[in-house]
């Protein structure tokens, strides 16, 4: 995972910072995670793992809590930052395959 | 009696891993599941035929044991049961659920994951040819310039001394096709992961094959070492007596015979207890010597004359030794020559042959060597940081008449053969190097 994926996130990367804006251990959100998405993202333990160190060493998540061999995180300032404009520019990019769509349909009548 | 574990060769290695997946898989079918794996073996423990579904795992986590315990309850949480970590640090999880999410379900990740372990395997498979490379060029920077070329064969004086050099020769060998075939296997697996193709499998028959090399290799070197302490035991040159052979012949035949009955006869425990003994009388057989050597003089012909061995007293005094020089197995020995020349007169120079001798054994047992052959040590005549013209440092010297100048530190020794036809003349020339070095001194 290189450092410019994480300035524009990978699907997993988005769908865990949406994930953690409540804290949760791992396996939690991955359940979380293909509960929100219907089964259609699923991300496995190991690369869950991953994910959640690398945002911890990046300090975008940070443990909240512990629970047995369980730790439970939860997103910082900065992760919250990192999600807020990351959906911003979703719905930028959404607005303007709208924009494009309609004129496509203006174009076609 | 049914054995309930077995330890077999491993037919696939790091760079295969879905082969390695498949390979598990079958076995537990068959009722074997993996209780450790090293490098190139396994060791499965009997249980029920289970139709499982294996995941190898590389992982970022090596040593962090709280952290190995938090990945493997993530993975058990999602349905992934932790079963071992193999010697080269990847891991290994099992589930029932054919249909269940893999572990790695990011490419890229599990790209540099897998690209972090194979590395870290080459290293571990390489140490051995780094530390002869290490050998090789200090080797070699020591000989440049100072006029001393390694000739390794000129120290051998045993069977099973040049068995042990061939042997070093084959593990080379071996980690070095070992680690070219890895790393061709690598840049393969590396391709195909980042295209997203399947990772290139080998055949089955290639599998088998590498197997059978392996096994191959080990008992030949076994049947190839015993057939070296065997010659050398017929050629003298490890002069067994009657009971050593007995005891010899007695642990080569429990050992051979847990071998070979041991799937009729034997478990597991038997086994182990069989070649336990087999190998404790071998040894037995062996180590013998030390306590026989002692007891009785041993006669070794023309090879090894007895020697005079003159001590060195202040005033130029003289006292003799008479020692006899014998071989034990207890050690192995290197031995480098190099011939030279000091000058004697202003425009005369004198040959010199100047041999080094490393011991590998440690050096209590080679001052209770020396003290076997009764050449006492003279005194300390330089200090052991002491380097000189000789660019060794020495704990104790010796004299041997008409021939050596023997000096020691630690557990190597250098000895100055003189070489010519007038030994009066040369030994004037070593007690005269010795009164030098007293005088520096």
């Amino acid at each position: 995972m290189s450092r410019e994926q994480l300035q524009t996130l990978t699907e997993p990367m988005y769908y865990l910072l949406l994930a953690m804006r409540k804290p949760r251990h791992g396996y939690d959100a991955m359940q979380y995670i293909e509960h929100v998405t219907k089964g259609r993202v699923h991300i496995g333990a190991g690369t869950m793992y991953a994910l959640i160190a690398r945002f911890e060493k990046e300090k975008i998540l940070c443990q909240k809590a512990e629970e047995g061999r369980r730790k439970i995180y939860g997103l910082t300032p900065k992760g919250e930052k990192l999600l807020r404009d990351e959906i911003s520019r979703l719905f930028r990019m959404l607005a303007d395959a709208q924009a494009v769509a309609e004129e496509a349909e203006q174009d076609e009548n | 009696m049914k054995i309930d574990e077995k330890r077999v060769w491993l037919p696939y290695r790091i760079t295969e891993p879905k082969q390695l997946e498949q390979y598990f898989e079958q076995m537990a079918e068959e009722g074997w599941h993996p209780e450790s794996v090293g490098k190139y073996t396994a060791k499965f423990r009997r249980g029920k035929p289970r139709k499982l579904r294996y995941c190898v795992d590389f992982t970022e986590i090596r040593r962090d044991e709280e952290e190995l315990q938090r990945y493997t309850t993530l993975c058990a949480d999602a349905g992934w049961r932790f079963r071992l970590r193999a010697q080269e640090g990847w891991l290994l999880f099992f589930t029932k659920d054919a249909s269940l999410t893999p572990l790695q379900t990011d490419d890229k990740l599990a790209l540099r994951n897998f690209q972090k372990a194979f590395r870290r395997s080459i290293l571990d498979n390489s140490s051995l040819l780094i530390l002869w490379a290490i050998w090789t060029l200090l080797d070699l920077g020591f000989g440049v310039g100072k006029g001393s070329k390694v000739r390794i064969l000129s120290g051998w004086n045993t069977m099973v001394e040049l068995f042990c050099l061939l042997l070093f020769v084959l593990v080379l060998l071996f980690l070095a096709v070992n680690a070219a075939t890895g790393i061709v296997g690598y840049l393969a697996a590396g391709r195909a992961m980042k295209k997203g193709t399947p990772i290139p499998e080998i055949s089955r028959k290639t599998a088998r094959w590498r197997v059978i090399r392996r096994r191959a290799m080990l008992w030949s070197c076994g049947v190839l070492l015993g057939l070296s302490i065997l010659y050398d035991a017929w050629a003298g040159n490890i002069r067994p007596q009657a009971e050593q052979w007995i005891a010899m012949a007695l642990g080569a035949a429990v050992f051979v015979g847990g071998f070979f009955l041991k799937k009729k006869w034997l478990d597991r425990m038997a086994r182990k207890i069989a070649w336990g003994v087999g190998i404790f009388f071998f040894a037995l057989g062996l180590v013998m010597a030390y306590p026989l050597y002692r007891m009785e003089p041993v006669d070794f012909g023309t090879e090894a004359p007895v020697v005079q061995a003159e001590e060195l007293l202040p005033g130029a005094e003289v006292r003799t030794h008479t020692s006899e020089y014998g071989r034990t197995p207890l050690y192995e020995r290197w031995e480098v020559y190099e011939s030279g020349s000091v000058q004697v007169g202003e425009d005369e120079y004198q040959s010199v042959t100047v041999s080094y001798t490393a011991y590998r054994a440690c050096s209590r047992r080679i001052t209770k060597r020396l003290a076997w052959e009764e050449a006492e040590t003279i005194r300390q005549i330089f200090s052991s940081t002491s380097r000189r013209d000789l660019d060794w440092p020495v704990e104790e010297a010796y004299l041997v008449g008409d021939f050596a100048l023997i000096l020691r530190d630690g557990n190597g020794v250098i000895s100055y053969f003189l070489a010519g036809d007038d030994p009066e003349q040369y030994r004037k020339i070593l007690l005269q190097k010795m009164e030098m070095l007293n005088t520096e001194q």
